[in-house]
């Protein structure tokens, strides 16, 4: 075999005879590559060294000076925004904790949540108990005219706070979505005898149509003369004087509308995961003696849960970083750090530095987070 | 009684309930669409309840208004070169990804679907100041929305054609070779017959992706706003929306057309590629 | 057209996975040549490079007396039917079988002519305007074969054509290529791991295994006098007993079992020496009569009767430890009596029992093809 190696090695390269030689493979590759790193990765790469450059630089000086004459780096910008704690509130407590602390807690949650079924004994207790510490301080519930929590997290910075809160608007949006989206996608999957793929077009399709419109229309229903108010005063359970104002322009509303957003979207892959259920699964469970819901929960469920999971990251990652919805419905009440990050770069504060710094952050919890649940996002979204 | 087949799954209670949900659900869905329909006939200044008559005079106005037609032809032209490019890019990336051996695939899939994740906020300002003071200072307009559209519609143009080119039998192509086609013509005259479906329901999704993107157009587009950005400036202001519905509603229909013809076109693609 | 082909000293190797091994070949013009072996012995493979697909690590291809090695398949002339068809789906049959020659630009009367010529031999007349999905399993299998016989190439390659067909049609198509090869006089390259299939066609086989050559000739020879115990174990059923040689003279080698029990067979092999030996089981008979003197004869239990149909097969355990398999044609009453328990007698002639030759003395029983029915059924070739 000793003289036959050095040929072997030679020919590695061009064993196929197909026409595809390494030079088309990578020339086919590299224009959308250049593009990516031309118009995604540089971008990147500015907002990273504005958020860390140590000179305050005017706009309009700004990036010349990036360029030529960077004089060294700073983490001014990044403990303005951090703060440097966070209070965590339950009903009668308050608990003052390091923002550092937070972070590791929220870090080993994360992982214990997404690689915690692979513990032997108590995987699925594991895994269910992180998965609820980490959405309770970020679930918000409506009880009458307010919103209440079960905990509460602030800080003592105000971007970290506003964080905090589209956090949990953007969760609690997504858990309803998903709850919402369940029943739809099991009626969808199990009771529809024909043409169940339509249904669910028809199910998805205003996901496809305009997002601003479809927010726009929210504003007709909520409004202080919308559908709603208008129609309780038809039946006179409003007084026309008082109409119900946290219908509009509150946090309420963005969660609506967020959530009516988003539920067509997430119908899909949480459909797809009860089409893999064999129903013969279910026979037999119930041949052996199981309930309904017994066989629902231990043998539908547990397969599913990816999708579900898939399906509630698929609405809460972009939600973190919304931008139009609070604008157009949220009024003061409803901002959120999307709007602010904007307004560092377009709107009446106009500071790019610390712009950068708050983008980058938002992006690296957005980064983070996919990262993590990257396993759940493939087996929701199919993808490469 | 007979048992039908979906008795394992659901009580027959259980599937009324679930019917009414659904119904529920469903009516809910398609509340404001069907409201914003109302209100473009409404005759009144504001979109508030009770209606008050018919008319199509904002119809009229609408066709007359300067703004909306250039916002509509800047979105559609920002629309059709940006999907045209972002399908380009992902058709040509997507073929060797799909067929060849390439070397750090895990590195350029993530880098290509990485775009899918980034909020658009975190985007669009990242490209404001590569378009305004970068390496890259083109400035703001069209152009610049079109790049960042095309950036964020590729993944999904990718995620529709990588599977589609990969479930095609690789020895079709053989097939093709043998009779002595080139490389370029097997592409020509097997491949793409069969991706064409997925190119164009690649397309159509890109477009209707950039037809209605408003962040990054808003931090883009500068002087020359799009449909979206000019309907959103309008929407913050309550005395202007009334103008704005009946081409919101013109919009509305279109898209949903739009969408149904994509999939449409995605399920005449899956029979013929089974040759039916 | 000469449909020569030699391959000198051809070896493939994936990374350091050698999957063809230094084989020579040479297949003659007109022939109907096999490679015969188990999923994974490197037939598919040496195809693929007679194509043009792969390119041999080390070694030359020559087709009609020309160096191909590293020629791609279009500018070769031969032509393969591939396993499943591979039949573009969005043209008709009469496009598919055009698509050659179209792609060589031959001239539009020429190509109507010989299209026409070729679907007419494969007898799909009338079907010109059918897609390949409107077609049978049988009708698919003829326009892959039109498809590419119409170009009217030096030789034809098939790989495992029929595997997709049932039983009956396999049947029937194995005839018809038979007779389609015989009236074109192409030369066809057949891959296949179904012993039969290759018995039935061929002019001549290549029992492949490991990557190498085990045998190349025709099928009664493979058949009869199989040259490693690979090859009696994987064409047909065979036995193969362990022996030593006692007595050798005149080209006749006799190995006894016990007192006035023996083996006889026609070989050079020297007393004293260990052979294997393979007895065909139908060869074995149950009376002496008329098999001449030096003819074997050993005694043993019966183990097994098994009632097969046309035949009987009855499993003799040897006092030696040997198990012998015995078929026999269910006419003879002699089988019909056989009763588990019994002791019986079984006879052969001498030219029947098979001395495997290029056996160290010592290398008995280092096969795992030892006294063996396989070879039957190795299931499916896996796509290499």
């Amino acid at each position: 075999m000793a003289a036959a190696e050095p040929p072997l090695k030679r020919s590695r390269r061009e064993t196929r005879n197909d026409g595809g030689s390494a030079l088309s493979t990578y020339g086919l590759l590299a224009p959308t590559l250049l593009v990516l790193a031309a118009f995604f990765l540089l971008p990147l790469y500015y907002i990273f060294m504005f958020s860390v450059a140590l000179r305050r630089f005017s706009p309009t000086e700004a990036l010349a000076s990036l360029n030529g004459e960077l004089s060294g780096f700073t983490g001014e910008l990044w403990s303005k925004l951090l703060g440097v704690g966070v209070t965590v509130k339950v009903p009668g407590l308050d608990v003052d904790v390091p923002l550092l602390l937070v972070a590791i807690v929220f870090v080993v949650l994360l992982v214990l949540a997404v690689t915690g079924s692979k513990l032997k004994d108590y995987g699925s207790w594991v895994v269910g108990v992180a998965f609820a510490l980490l959405l309770v301080p970020f679930l918000t519930f409506p009880a009458g005219n307010n919103l209440v929590r079960v905990m509460e997290l602030t800080s003592d910075g105000q971007y970290v706070r506003l964080f905090f809160k589209s956090v949990t608007m953007a969760m609690t949006s997504s858990v309803a979505a998903v709850l919402i989206a369940i029943p739809v996608a099991y009626f969808l999957a199990f009771c529809v005898e024909r043409s169940k793929y339509t249904w669910l077009l028809i199910v998805i399709a205003p996901f496809l149509t305009s997002y601003l419109l479809r927010v726009f229309a929210w504003k007709v229903i909520l409004g202080d003369q919308g559908l709603i108010n208008s129609g309780l005063m038809a039946i006179g359970l409003v007084d026309q004087e008082n109409p119900l104002t946290f219908l509009i322009y509150s946090q309420f509303t963005v969660i609506v509308v967020l959530t009516y957003a988003w539920v067509p979207f997430i119908c899909l892959p949480i459909f797809l995961s009860f089409q893999t259920i064999d129903r013969r699964l279910l026979e037999a469970a119930m041949d052996l003696g199981a309930t309904r819901m017994q066989a629902f929960r231990k043998i539908s469920l547990p397969i599913i849960a990816p999708g579900i999971v898939a399906a509630f990251l698929f609405v809460f990652i972009p939600s973190i970083g919304e931008y139009i919805t609070p604008t157009l419905v949220g009024g003061v009440n409803g901002t959120m750090y999307g709007q602010s990050l904007a307004t560092q770069f377009v709107g009446g504060a106009f500071n790019w530095q610390f712009g950068s710094v708050m983008a980058l952050f938002l992006l690296g919890v957005v980064l983070l987070l996919t990262f993590a649940t990257s396993r759940f996002l493939r087996a929701g979204g199919g993808g490469i | 009684m007979a048992r039908d087949s979906t008795f394992v799954v659901i009580s027959p209670n259980g599937k009324r309930l679930l019917t009414l949900f659904f119904a529920i659900f469903l009516i809910i869905l398609y509340l404001p669409t069907v409201l914003l329909i109302l209100f473009s006939f409404n005759d009144s200044t504001v979109a508030t309840f009770p209606l008050v008559g018919f008319t199509t005079k904002w119809y009229g106005l609408a066709i007359h208004s300067e703004e909306i037609r250039l916002s509509l032809l800047a979105s559609l032209r920002v629309g059709l070169i940006s999907a045209f490019i972002a399908t380009l890019l992902a058709l040509m990336a997507a073929y060797p990804l799909a067929r060849r051996n390439v070397r750090g695939r895990p590195l350029i899939s993530a880098m290509l679907l990485v775009p899918l994740v980034v909020p658009t906020v975190v985007l669009g300002v990242a490209l404001l100041i590569l378009f305004q003071k970068g390496a890259i200072p083109i400035g703001l307009g069209l152009e610049s929305v079109m790049i960042g559209h095309v950036i964020i519609a590729l993944p999904f143009a990718l995620l529709i054609l990588l599977p589609r080119i990969a479930s095609i039998d690789k020895r079709l192509e053989e097939a093709a070779y043998d009779l002595g086609a080139t490389g370029l013509q097997t592409f020509r005259i097997i491949l793409l017959p069969l991706i064409t479906p997925s190119i164009i329901s690649a397309f159509l999704i890109s477009f209707v992706f950039s037809i209605d993107e408003v962040v990054i157009a808003s931090f883009l587009a500068g002087d020359q706003a799009t449909y979206p950005v000019y309907l959103y400036s309008g929407l913050k202001f309550p005395e202007k929306t009334q103008t704005l519905i009946p081409v919101a509603t013109v919009m509305i229909v279109l898209s949903f057309l739009f969408a149904i013809g994509a999939e449409m076109i995605r399920r005449y693609g899956d029979r013929r590629l089974q040759g039916r | 057209m000469d449909g020569h082909i030699v391959l000198a000293g051809v070896t493939k190797a994936f990374g350091e996975n050698v999957v063809v091994d230094n084989i020579d070949l040479t297949i003659g013009d007109g022939e109907f040549f096999s490679m015969l072996g188990p999923s994974g012995c490197g037939k598919t493979t040496t195809l693929r490079m007679i194509a043009g697909f792969e390119v041999p690590t080390l070694g030359s291809i020559s087709l009609t007396g020309e160096d191909v090695t590293r020629v791609p398949p279009a500018k070769r002339n031969v032509n393969m039917v591939f396993q499943a068809y591979a039949l573009f789906p969005h043209m008709t049959v009469q496009e598919n079988v055009e698509f050659g020659l179209r792609i060589k630009k031959v001239k539009r009367q020429e190509v109507k002519a010989r299209a026409a010529e070729a679907i007419q031999s494969v007898q799909l007349e009338g079907f010109e305007e059918r897609k390949p999905a409107q077609l049978s399993g049988g009708q698919q299998q003829r326009v892959a074969l039109a498809r590419a016989l119409v170009n009217r190439p030096a030789a034809l390659l098939l790989d495992e054509p029929l595997g997709a067909l049932d039983m009956k049609l396999r049947k029937e198509m194995q005839l018809e290529l038979k007779e389609i090869q015989v009236r074109t006089g192409t030369t066809f390259v057949y891959v296949t791991h179904d012993q039969e299939e290759a018995l039935t066609m061929s002019d001549r086989i290549a029992v492949m295994n490991n990557g190498i050559i085990e045998q190349c000739a025709g099928p009664r020879e493979i058949y009869e006098h199989p040259r490693t115990a690979f090859v009696a174990g994987f064409i047909g059923t065979s036995n193969l007993v362990n022996l030593r040689v006692d007595r050798s003279a005149g080209g006749c080698a006799t190995m006894d079992v016990s007192t006035g029990q023996r083996i006889v067979a026609r070989s050079d092999a020297k007393a004293g020496s260990s052979v294997q030996v393979t007895i065909r089981p139908e060869k074995i008979h149950l009376r002496s009569d008329g098999l001449g003197d030096d003819a074997s004869s050993v005694g043993g239990r019966i183990s097994d009767v098994v009632y097969l149909g046309s035949m009987t097969q009855i499993i003799v355990d040897l006092a030696t430890g040997e198990r012998l398999t015995v078929h026999r044609l269910n006419d003879e009453a002699a089988a019909a009596d056989a009763k588990v328990g019994d002791t019986i007698t079984l006879h052969w002639a001498a030219e029947n029992s098979f001395v495997i030759a290029g056996l160290p003395a010592d290398a008995s029983g280092g096969t795992d093809a030892a006294p063996s029915t396989s070879g039957n059924d190795n299931g499916r070739e896996a796509h290499e």
